[in-house]
């Protein structure tokens, strides 16, 4: 026992020194909607949203965002999972921010208890005695005085049930005059508007109908061309988007469902987006009738609508607005003409991408929430001079001075557009008047509806490294300027090539060009590109290959046209791909179990078919494809395509039966291009001209292939495509039986400016963006994280994350 | 005197723990313990399901066996309007029996009962008739197969670890028949020996698809059984014995698989993994000439790109009425994915995004129903302890459901528009009414089948 003691003793020691970790709670449960109100610190009680409006800041510095002494700015959140509505306190001295405990009388964060699904929230900016929370899934408003949020004492609400049945209402707004509630109905195809009374309760709700007719979409095309505008120092050719026709419009739903609602305050009018059908309804919430209705060809999730700015970079009249909203299809990025009614091109989608999809943003992934922000915009003098040149700093990209589209995406960043920077004067160190130029500020481009890059760019975009060749183990043959290696047997030589409109020389930077790529800082894309020697086609590989027919066909579940098969049967007789031989068939993998462990005699057949080596490596037999095909109406459901095959290419002699002996079940095998270069983008692929054709046969569309989708490369040829142009010179002596790969990787692609909300303080945790406000009075974008990190306070003087509440 | 008499007494504590001929605690009978699956015996979708099996996957290996019940639920739609006013509250049907049993104040809703082994952690039902149950078991490492009849009840040989006297009834037998071995492993027959498969790892997920479905030939039931370690298993049940025949094993998926889901019409199963954004595909090939060489390969991978960051998606199902949309269940974010299967995301290796819904902490189970003429998908929420439901049309959350401890699995039964959901902290299965979303309002819980047991410390608290 006493030999024991000390080493109990020593686990309790142990035991009782970890200190245990406590874990952090979060108060919010899965946040959807703010709004804002201003406490009046004396009087105790809610003011005008203008009353915390800070001092106009000395310098970006100075810009914290404070209310004048006496005053803090509060923020509202609904709260969807408990079906609350949650208070914070946004400023104040240090300990002051944070939630607010609605009812400390019980132990925990206590907030308004509300409908089910909270989704929306409005408070007046004039009279915040009383906020309106709307329930998506009780379908009612609750009121609340907005006082009873410090009380301490709980905050209780009054409900107001919505007409109808089961409305799914899906926002909500004030009307403009702040008299009235505007709800949109989604399940219904209505907007309701509720009288507001001095006291807060609402009256009874009138309803209106939306418009369900489809006006035709207006076509820019045939209008006068309108210059964009733009600011560039020392940029490369940049590619004006095209003028293309409206898209066919497109519904998910017979009847209107409104989605979004945006505030015109030029009109009093009020723009509601329309879920189901291609519509924006104008809507007049006085009268509570249509004023016009928009087609805009798809139906719409979100709205955002800019202030005035100017038109062109040397314009001083503002006259343009544009109305952005997202594609409820596909998450996309809209930006719709919204200037003048009386104009033709009122309401038109306009191109604002030279790379297709012209009519969308440049928005990588789908977008959940839209934001404009004017941090510093004086709409009286939209010209005014840059802030930070004045401090002795250099104007950047980061610096968030007029007007802009903030787009929340779903992989947790807010990514950042120009519609109007304040700024420009000063930017590009060989083109800014301002002093204080940065050095590294060489490349500039400033456009509207494009991609604010937020880095000094000091050198444009590059291949980087020197493109080479890979061959086989062999080496590495860089290409050298010239166009050739020091492997002419292995790796054929690039040959000069003249550059197309659409596409810049980028190796070498001087001299005869042997490759063209995109040098447009706001249209490449940084990927690498593959040119590999009867490389395999992406997405063939499959080890669930079966022959039939005796061994003359292959079965599996790829679908060949849509991968870009093409057998030899079924190449046109001109154009491109005239002549090719067709793909083949590449059996990668080994011989299966019953053949390894069967008959000696039959594995020393298939072990000299395969070339097989005792550490079991084949050498792939190639088989001929005459013809693909997909989805056959003789082929059972469960697979999608057939390869008819012909003759067995490699290695010489063999047989179709020889290849069944050997293959009797486990099949893993793979496509490739016969005597070509299979060429493969990082981002888009292997861009091919394959279709399904008649018979289900795979076959050459001509139009694809003159859009510049081709996939293979030719001897003694130019290749081209949309992103890139080079030209391959004669065939290596020997170059057969071997896959050189020629790389080639597009880098230092200027990076559009976002914050990646995931990631605050050195830690990194997913996040789920969901709605985005601008609060002009402060001049902060506020992000909603449903995710982690809540409520996000984001600065846009110099862009950051100043504050979270969660 | 104390140091002789120290290590005789540690000796002797020891010694009472080597005692290995401890059975351990039978089952009492009708005793839910941390059930973890449940499916409907609805082999006709359009009428309310006859009964529903539920596996007590004994977590806590309280008892020396998990369980499988059936549960009447003609019997519990009679008590729910009987006793409990028609469902207009929380039902506790607490006392659950057999349903033969005359006890006074108990809740007969138990049609059979029998012993499974520990941690089974699924269940799967033959196609069609539901007449056979497959579940994958941790315990014993490959597949139990049982077979159900309403008027029959349960068939895989069970009988009792000890003997009882003739003319008990089992509700008082004091436990429960198990299964006979010979029903908890599946057949090596030819082609398993000659592919040299060994069925290693840990089963979490199972699927069954018939081959009339995926192939050209009629051969019965081809089932595929995930394991943990990133192997998918393939199985032929061709009716001719008790038990499938395991057929082909594939190795090279993903590690810490979670979830199987065939994709319907199409012999192609999803697999979701809790370290990885990728989502694997795995293939059956049938080979028609010889159905027992049929054989499973790697049908390549999908990434959740554009999603931050993807990491972990726990259970995947396909929208009842679109082949081109599925959803998918994430922890990172925590939220359900919808997902486009047929345009593809950023790059060809992405699948297309269509839409997020956030849901609550620790998601952990999808279920999809049409309900009148709308399309809802439910998810599970361990940790925040809430059923999520979203409209799928709308695109938006509809309904947070609340007042469970641990939810886990549920099941849909579409003809009477009613969920079956495992509450596993507590032991109990809950009966939500989901009517209440027709007119926008909420689902009701209507009524718990079990007693809840809230799991309690070693010392008591």
């Amino acid at each position: 026992m006493k030999r024991l003691l000390p080493f109990v003793a020593s686990l309790c020691a142990t035991a009782c020194t970890n200190t245990p970790i406590a874990p952090q709670t979060s108060a919010f449960d899965r946040p959807e909607d703010v709004a804002f109100f201003c406490w009046n610190l004396r009087t105790s009680s809610p003011t005008a949203l203008a009353d915390c409006r800070p001092r106009t800041p000395e310098s970006i510095d100075d810009d914290r965002g404070e209310p004048p002494d006496g005053y803090a700015l509060h923020a509202l959140v609904t709260q969807t999972t408990t079906g609350e509505v949650a208070a914070a306190r946004l400023t104040g001295a240090e300990g002051e921010p944070g939630i607010i405990d609605t009812d400390v009388r019980i132990p925990g964060f206590t907030f308004a208890a509300v409908g089910e699904v909270p989704s929306a929230l409005a408070v007046s900016r004039i009279d915040p005695r009383h906020v309106f929370v709307l329930s998506r899934g009780s379908a009612d408003v609750h009121v609340i005085e907005t006082a009873r949020f410090r009380s301490g004492l709980g905050a209780a609400s009054t409900a107001f049930r919505l007409p109808g049945g089961r409305s799914l209402p899906s926002a909500m707004r004030l009307s403009p005059d702040e008299r009235a509630l505007l709800v949109a109905m989604f399940e219904t195809g209505q907007v309701a508007r509720l009288p507001v009374a001095a006291d807060g309760t609402l009256g009874e709700a009138d309803l209106l109908d939306l418009d369900p007719a489809l006006p035709d979409p207006v076509d820019r095309r045939g209008l006068p061309a309108v210059e964009s505008w733009r600011y560039t120092c020392q940029a490369p050719p940049l590619f004006e988007p095209p003028t293309i026709a409206p898209r066919e419009p497109v519904a998910l739903g017979l009847a209107p469902a409104p989605s979004a609602m945006v505030d015109d305050p030029e009109t009093g009018h009020v723009l509601v987006a329309d879920g189901s059908l291609p519509l924006v309804h104008v809507i007049d919430p006085v009268t509570l009738t249509t004023v016009r209705t928009i087609n805009v060809s798809v139906p719409l999730q979100a709205l955002a609508l800019t202030p005035r700015v100017p038109a062109t970079i040397g314009a001083t009249e503002r006259t343009e607005r544009y109305l952005y909203a997202v594609d409820a299809t596909d998450g996309s990025v809209l930006a719709i003409e919204w200037s003048d009614p009386a104009r033709p091109d009122f309401g038109a989608v306009l191109s604002v991408e030279a790379q297709p999809p012209h009519d969308r943003l440049n928005v990588p992934f789908p977008a959940r929430a839209l934001a404009i922000v004017t941090p510093g915009y004086d709409e009286a003098t939209p010209t005014a001079p840059c802030a930070d040149a004045q401090n002795g700093l250099a104007a950047s990209g980061v610096n968030l001075r007029g007007v802009f589209l903030a787009v929340g995406t779903v992989d947790g960043r807010v990514r950042m557009f120009d519609v109007f920077d304040a700024d420009t004067a000063c930017r590009g160190f060989g083109c800014g008047s301002g002093r204080d130029l940065n050095v590294e500020d060489q490349l500039v481009a400033i456009g509207r509806h494009r991609n604010r890059i937020g880095a000094y760019v000091a050198e444009g975009v590059v291949l980087e490294p020197d493109p080479s060749w890979e061959t086989d183990g062999v080496g590495v043959e860089v290409v050298g300027t010239g166009g050739g290696t020091n492997a002419p047997d292995l790796v054929p030589a690039l040959t000069p090539v003249t550059c197309p409109a659409s596409l810049s020389p980028i190796y070498p930077l001087e001299g005869a060009p042997l490759i063209c790529a995109v040098r447009d800082p706001w249209a490449a894309i940084s990927q690498s590109f593959s040119v590999r020697f009867e490389g395999p086609i992406p997405f063939t590989t499959t080890t669930g290959g079966n022959f039939e027919d005796g061994g003359g066909v292959l079965l599996s579940a790829t679908d060949y046209c849509a991968v870009g098969v093409i057998g030899g049967d079924d190449v046109p007789d001109e154009g491109y791909l005239a002549g090719y031989a067709g793909d083949v068939v590449a059996i990668t993998g080994d011989l299966p179990p019953s053949v390894l462990r069967g008959d000696e005699r039959r594995l020393a057949r298939c072990n000299q078919l395969t070339q097989r080596t005792t550490a079991g490596e084949v050498t792939p037999v190639l088989i001929a494809i005459r013809s693909a095909q997909s989805r056959p109406e003789d082929l059972h459901e469960a697979y999608v395509g057939r390869l008819r095959l012909g003759a067995v290419v490699r290695p010489e002699g063999a047989s179709l039966a020889d290849v069944l002996e050997c293959y009797p079940e486990l099949l893993q095998f793979e496509v490739r291009t016969r005597d070509v270069f299979t060429v493969s983008a990082g981002r888009r692929g292997f861009q091919h001209p394959i279709v399904e054709g008649a018979d289900h046969r795979c076959v050459v569309d001509p139009e694809r292939a003159a859009a510049g989708r081709r996939g293979r490369a030719f001897f003694e040829s130019v290749f081209e495509t949309s992103e890139i142009r080079f030209a391959l010179g004669p065939r290596p002596a020997d170059i057969s039986g071997r896959n050189p790969e020629l790389r080639m990787t597009v880098a230092r692609v200027p990076v559009g400016l976002s914050i990646d909300i995931s990631t605050i303080g050195g830690s990194a945790s997913p996040s789920l963006l969901t709605r985005m406000v601008y609060n002009p009075v402060d001049q902060r974008l506020y992000a909603v994280d449903q995710s982690v990190q809540g409520l996000l306070r984001i600065k846009l003087s110099r862009l950051g994350i100043q504050q979270t509440f969660r | 005197m104390a140091d002789r008499l120290t290590p005789a007494l540690l000796a002797l504590s020891l010694c009472a723990a080597c005692n290995l001929d401890q059975a351990g605690i039978d089952p009492r009978p009708a005793t839910m313990n941390f059930p973890v699956a449940v499916r409907l015996y609805q082999p006709d979708p359009t009428i309310p399901a006859s009964h529903l099996f539920v596996v007590n996957s004994n977590f806590d290996l309280r008892f020396n066996t998990g369980t499988l019940h059936a549960i009447d639920l003609q019997r519990v739609r009679d008590l729910v309007a009987g006793q409990c006013g028609g469902g207009g509250t929380d039902c506790m049907l607490d006392r659950l029996t057999y349903v033969e049993d005359p006890t006074e104040g108990a809740h007969p809703v138990l049609s059979d009962e029998v012993g499974i082994g520990s941690h089974a952690s699924g269940l799967e039902l033959r196609p069609g008739d539901h007449g056979r149950l497959y579940l994958p078991s941790r315990t014993s490492r490959d597949l139990t197969t049982i077979d159900f009849a309403p008027n029959v009840g349960f068939t895989c040989e069970q009988s009792y670890r000890a003997a009882v006297d003739e003319g008990t009834p089992r509700w008082e037998a004091g436990d429960v028949p198990r299964c006979a071995r010979s029903r908890r492993v599946t057949r090596r027959e030819g082609v398993a020996n000659e592919r040299g498969l060994e069925l290693v790892g840990d089963p979490v997920a199972a699927a069954v698809v018939r081959s009339r479905d995926i192939g050209p030939v009629d051969v019965g039931d081809f089932l595929l059984v995930a394991l943990r370690e990133g192997r998918v298993a393939l199985f032929l049940d061709d009716g001719s014995a008790a038990v499938p025949e395991l057929l082909h094993v594939a190795e090279g998926f993903p590690q810490s698989l979670v979830s199987l889901t065939m994709e319907p019409g199409r012999a192609i199963g999803w697999l979701t993994s809790s370290t990885t954004n990728e989502l694997a595909r795995v293939g059956i090939v049938v080979d028609p000439g010889a159905p027992a060489r049929s054989f499973v390969y790697d049908a390549g991978r999908l990434r959740l790109g554009g999603v931050d960051d993807g990491q972990d998606t726990r259970d995947m199902v396909f929208h009842p009425r679109r082949s081109d949309v599925a959803f998918i269940l994430s922890r990172r974010p925590e939220s359900v994915i919808e997902v486009d299967l047929v345009r593809r995301g950023l790059t060809p290796s992405d699948l297309g995004l269509r839409g997020l819904y956030e849901v609550g902490r620790g998601p952990s189970r999808l279920a999809t129903a049409v309900l009148g003429d709308r399309t809802y998908v439910l998810a599970s929420c361990f940790d925040a302890q809430r059923l999520f439901v979203f409209d799928v049309e709308v695109g938006a959350l509809v309904s947070v459901i609340g007042g469970f401890s641990g939810p886990f699995e549920l099941v849909i039964d579409a003809a009477e528009e009613r969920a079956y959901l495992v509450d596993f902290s507590i032991s109990v299965v809950r009966v939500l009414d989901l009517s209440p979303l027709a007119t926008g309002g909420v689902p009701t819980l209507i009524a718990t089948l079990g007693v809840p047991t809230p799991v309690v410390s070693l010392t008591g608290t």
